[in-house]
């Protein structure tokens, strides 16, 4: 299969609307699935009592506001290197999903961290380095905005995004780094330490954040592709029919 | 310990309204570009601020 065909705006585009209700229906069933063995089957923390039961949704946003920008940093080198009009489009879909991740994983630690630590914040180095995050993502989405050439737009947000392709590596490892108020990893390549319920949820989870992600990102990414090549011949030849799909 | 319950709900009652959010503000804006390309016909000559092709 020839997969470099769908690197053009029309080609991709039908493609994303077929396979948007895929991911968006997956997304809601291994929610379903996720927030039930997260309240129902996953027993209570013996240390942390109930409020454990945060992390079902605290560690897959935070995962995916770190994965989400991995790969608009891959998106906008290849924009960068190749000059291809959908790799800048598909790096300009995912920053606002990966905004609203980086937010949720701040918001979800912080009414976490309230009754576990006492404090809804401490500038600790997992939690800077995530708020940083949040800050790229803004920044990136405001450059956009602020520069009138798409094109130009697009080359300043890949080099801006791939400026803070170095945080990732900062978040992920500030527990081992440094002395953190957050705790350590739970889930490494030796195992996890945590009980298997609670570690199914929580991966159940993380697979209907990944597929929300997806779905979430392809819509916007159409919408993107008509607002930029509405001018262009091939929607021209097959608009209005060609939207619908 | 503090009753967890507030801070439980909070976490996800808020994660779902960033959802839902997300998701109305995505269809609104796939709902504004159809009609902006349905009622320019088409033709680029009558998009507003067509981007050249390349």
């Amino acid at each position: 299969m020839r997969w470099y065909r769908f690197s053009s705006p029309a080609t991709f585009y039908p493609l994303a609307g077929r396979l948007i209700p895929l991911f968006a229906i997956a997304a809601a069933v291994l929610a379903a699935i996720g927030v039930y063995v997260g309240f129902v089957v996953a027993p209570t923390d013996f240390q942390q009592g109930e409020v454990y039961r945060i992390i079902f949704i605290h560690v897959p946003a935070a995962w995916m506001s770190m994965f989400l920008y991995v790969v608009m940093g891959f998106w906008s080198a290849l924009a960068l290197g190749f000059n291809t009009r959908l790799s800048a489009m598909m790096a300009q879909a995912i920053a606002p999903t990966g905004a609203l991740m980086t937010f949720v994983a701040l918001w979800t630690g912080a009414l976490w961290g309230r009754p576990t630590w006492g404090t809804y914040w401490a500038w600790d180095a997992r939690m800077t380095s995530e708020l940083i995050l949040l800050f790229l993502y803004l920044g990136i989405i405001a450059l956009r905005q602020a520069v009138d050439d798409p094109r130009r737009a697009d080359r300043a947000c890949a080099l801006l995004a791939l400026v803070g392709v170095v945080n990732v590596p900062i978040i992920y490892f500030s527990v081992t780094w440094w002395n953190t108020l957050h705790q350590g990893a739970s889930i490494k390549p030796t195992g996890a330490t945590m009980e298997a319920s609670m570690l199914a949820g929580m991966l159940t989870m993380t697979f209907a954040f990944w597929f929300y992600a997806i779905a979430v990102v392809l819509a916007r990414v159409r919408a993107i592709i008509l607002e930029r090549e509405r001018g262009s011949n091939w929607i021209g030849a097959q608009a209005p029919a060609a939207v619908v799909r | 310990m503090m009753d967890a319950m507030p801070f439980v709900l909070g976490s996800y009652v808020v994660t779902a309204i960033v959802v839902l959010v997300e998701i109305v503000a995505v269809r609104a804006r796939l709902r504004a570009a159809t009609r902006a390309v349905a009622e320019s016909g088409g033709d680029p000559l009558h998009a507003a601020n067509p981007e050249p092709h390349r």
